[in-house]
């Protein structure tokens, strides 16, 4: 790999001058890792996100105890310019990745609170709260994020002494499982562990709630994580890093190569190790694939919850055929178990090549006559316009990723700002809407559906010949890196700190739609009741999340469950509200 | 409503699946099967499973090396396919699993005798990997006193392996002085 420039010296220098920085790089040239003193670290996020247009991605809280003594935080930001109107952006050259880093001593985990001063930290500073015990002084939000509430207080489950490694436990006998029945944790060495971070996609549960006057919600909130799976945490001093490929990809059941990607990445960018151009066009097809049928998926669900099934059934028409693209590149209907570090597993074909590209042009034909007929309808148009409005100023605060920011008129695509893999050689546009609201986001995923195809076509042509593996390097312990993909919903980082014996000291796993979350709640805003099971759709998680809602009226003060198929009743049919009586 | 004339032009796609299977591509990853003639106990497929769905555990009671594959952990990624020297396990086209009331039904089991090391008399490997090796070895053309030269190592324990060739280094040390 051709060595260049370090980017990101220009905002270093710059910070410099206002605070007292340290850089230490254990990454590749695009990223940069930077360490201030615990109390400038507000600012110096504050300085970087508004002032020098950097997006927070992620925000990992670390225990290094082990290494220095000491607890570390790691805000992750994307450089790319503030992107407020058209052209304030950074120029290529100087797009780059900033890890912002704190250590925070063992015997005084308190750190002050990012959040108050950019408002994307505060779900991470929850979630740092919960699962490593370091408290954010001043966070606004105290309530507990990911650890359920019944969870014993003082136990954290990321950190590194919290369960006995030794300990091996074997897979649970269903049959012998106890009833639920909590605040069992009596007498000493009763433990009980919440395993690793959850990932917000299909069928998860999430309890939402929306404060509604009459028929408009006038605010709402949620709770989520109440599938924890524990992937971080097993992948912990256990998995090597072939292995981790394999659980990362079922985080998600639609994003899952993605996050493969994204993983093994994160340890490949850290060594620089030089992936064979021909994988990586391998990877950048299968990505762009996922991104087919995801879409497709998404743009005949805002149709579903308009009522419009029949366009329902012809978008799951098309998408069955680009499974079929999924099975001929890597033998599955998902695109599951093609990647290992250093290459992929399967190459390419010329038959399948072919087939591939017939199949492509079928596609392409039948998803635009689709299209058309969809958008032509006007109550269709009528139901998604204006609704569920993305705010620009609330979308650059919270830092949102996906079509769901795009819509909202903000460039934002990691496959642009930081082209990876394949991405640097191949042709496309960035589709972006600025009203923000559903509508937009459809077509958002309408256009880089087109240009997904594009993507897919330029790959199979120009891809080279040559290997599709190299040998896996030596992963130099304690470093750590970022990796990062556009999946169908945004951006998707994976962080890794690797350990002792080529294992995983620290994994943290940030899926698209956790950026999501905290603004849904000003989508919601002065929208109907009806429209509630669209907007969170148009996000693109998956509709069950709000199986379950309690509307509360603020002027009667009552409140009501209603379930997810009543609401969905009304949604498409807008009779019989479930709020009356 | 044009959705309607786009919804006319294809005939019905809907399968009657179970009747008419559905066909899968080329290179389908589907049911890992197992073949026990072929399998030599050697436990690569159990250490390449990246879901532990593989498993091979020594039954020091009976003389047994258990090799276990367990349907219900599989993910289908193909690596016990990709590491098995004997093609013992590989992938089929076959994707419907299902079983009524035991889920032991979804598990495939082979048995293997054990060899005994004979210095230390614990079991270490299967007979037949020792055989496997102890062929492939007859296969590059050796002549017999080679062959039995370098036999001779595989009839003991890596432990004790690793005692005689300090001890044969001891000796040879000592012997020179």
């Amino acid at each position: 790999m051709e060595k260049t420039e370090i980017k990101g010296k220009k905002f270093i220098s710059e910070l410099g001058n206002l605070f007292k920085v340290e850089v230490i790089r254990h990454q590749p040239d695009d990223q940069i890792t930077i360490l201030v003193d615990r109390n400038d670290l507000p600012e110096v996020v504050k300085t970087l996100y508004y002032k020098m247009g950097g997006w927070l991605s992620t925000m990992v809280a670390n225990d290094e105890r082990e290494i220095n003594g000491n607890y570390a935080v790691y805000y992750v930001l994307s450089m790319e310019g503030n992107k407020m109107e058209e052209g304030d952006e950074l120029p290529p050259e100087e797009k780059c990745w900033i890890t912002v880093k704190a250590l925070i001593p063992a015997h005084d985990p308190v750190y002050p609170s990012v959040a108050l001063k950019v408002p994307a930290a505060v779900w991470y500073e929850r979630e740092a709260r919960d699962m490593m015990g370091l408290i954010a002084e001043g966070l606004p939000d105290q309530r507990r994020l990911a650890l359920s509430d019944d969870f014993p207080a003082g136990i954290y489950p990321l950190r590194k002494d919290s369960i006995d490694y030794r300990e091996k436990f074997a897979p649970y006998d269903l049959d012998k499982e106890p009833d639920y029945d909590f605040l069992y944790p009596e007498g000493e060495g009763v433990m009980d562990v919440p395993l690793g971070p959850t990932h917000i996609t299909s069928d998860e549960p999430g309890h939402f709630r929306l404060f509604v006057d009459g028929e408009t919600i006038i605010d709402a909130d949620y709770k989520l994580f109440y599938v924890h799976r524990g992937i971080e945490k097993l992948a912990e001093n256990r998995l090597d890093y072939d292995q981790m490929a394999f659980i990362a990809e079922r985080i998600c059941g639609i994003c899952g190569f993605a996050h493969a990607v994204s993983c093994i990445e994160s340890s490949e960018n850290v060594t620089g190790l030089d992936v064979p151009l021909r994988a990586r066009a391998i990877r950048t097809i299968c990505l762009e694939t996922e991104r087919l049928h995801s879409h497709l998926l998404n743009i005949g669900l805002a149709s579903e919850f308009t009522g419009n099934v029949t366009a329902f059934l012809q978008m799951f028409k098309i998408r069955e055929q680009t499974m079929d693209m999924a099975q001929i590149l890597t033998g599955g209907r998902k695109t599951y178990g093609m990647i290992l570090t250093g290459g992929v597993r399967r190459d390419i074909t010329d038959v399948e090549r072919k087939e591939m590209n017939r199949i492509m042009d079928k596609v392409e034909i039948e998803f635009k006559e689709c299209l058309d007929g969809i958008i032509d309808s006007p109550n269709f148009l009528k139901r998604l316009k204006g609704v569920g409005v993305l705010n620009k100023k609330i979308a650059r605060d919270f830092s949102p990723v996906g079509p769901n920011v795009r819509g909202a008129g903000f460039n934002r695509d990691a496959r642009y700002d930081h082209p990876f893999d394949w991405y640097k050689k191949v042709d496309f546009k960035v589709p972006v809407y600025g009203d923000g609201d559903v509508l937009s986001r459809v077509l958002v995923r309408a256009g880089e559906f087109l240009e997904s195809i594009s993507i897919i076509r330029q790959c199979l042509d120009l891809m080279p010949s040559g290997p599709i593996m190299v040998k896996k390097p030596f992963v130099e312990p304690y470093s750590h890196g970022v990796g990062f993909v556009e999946a169908p919903r945004g951006e998707d980082i994976h962080w890794t700190m690797h350990g002792n014996a080529q294992k995983v000291h620290r994994w943290r796993v940030r899926a698209s739609t956790y950026n999501n979350w905290p603004s849904l709640r000003f989508q919601f805003r002065g929208n109907s009741v009806a429209d509630a099971p669209l907007i969170v759709g148009s996000l693109d998680p998956c509709y069950s999340c709000s199986e379950r809602v309690t509307v509360v009226d603020v002027k009667k003060q009552k409140t009501k469950i209603i379930q997810m198929e009543d609401l969905k009743k009304y949604a498409i049919t807008r009779k019989d509200s479930p709020l009356k009586n | 409503m044009k959705i309607l004339e786009f919804a006319k032009k294809e005939k019905m796609v809907t399968r009657d699946f179970p009747v008419v299977p559905y066909e899968v591509t080329e290179g389908f990853r589907g049911k890992p099967e197992y073949s026990y003639e072929k399998c030599l106990g050697c436990g690569a497929c159990a250490v390449a499973c990246p879901s532990n769905a593989v498993t091979v555990k020594k039954d020091e009671e009976r003389g047994l090396s258990v090799w276990k594959i367990d349907y219900n952990r599989c993910i289908f990624c193909g690596r016990c396919d990709e590491v098995c020297p004997t093609e013992a396990i590989s992938l089929s086209k076959q994707y419907v699993m299902c079983v009524l009331f035991d889920k032991e039904d979804l598990t495939v089991t082979g048995e293997m005798k054990l060899r005994k090391c004979d210095s230390c008399g614990r079991y270490y490997s299967t007979e037949r990997l020792y055989n496997y090796v102890y062929n492939k070895l007859i296969s590059a053309g050796w002549d017999r006193a080679t062959i039995d030269e370098k036999a001779k190592h595989l009839k003991f324990c890596p432990d004790c392996r690793r005692e005689q060739a300090i001890n044969n280094y001891v000796n040879q040390m000592t012997k020179r002085g």
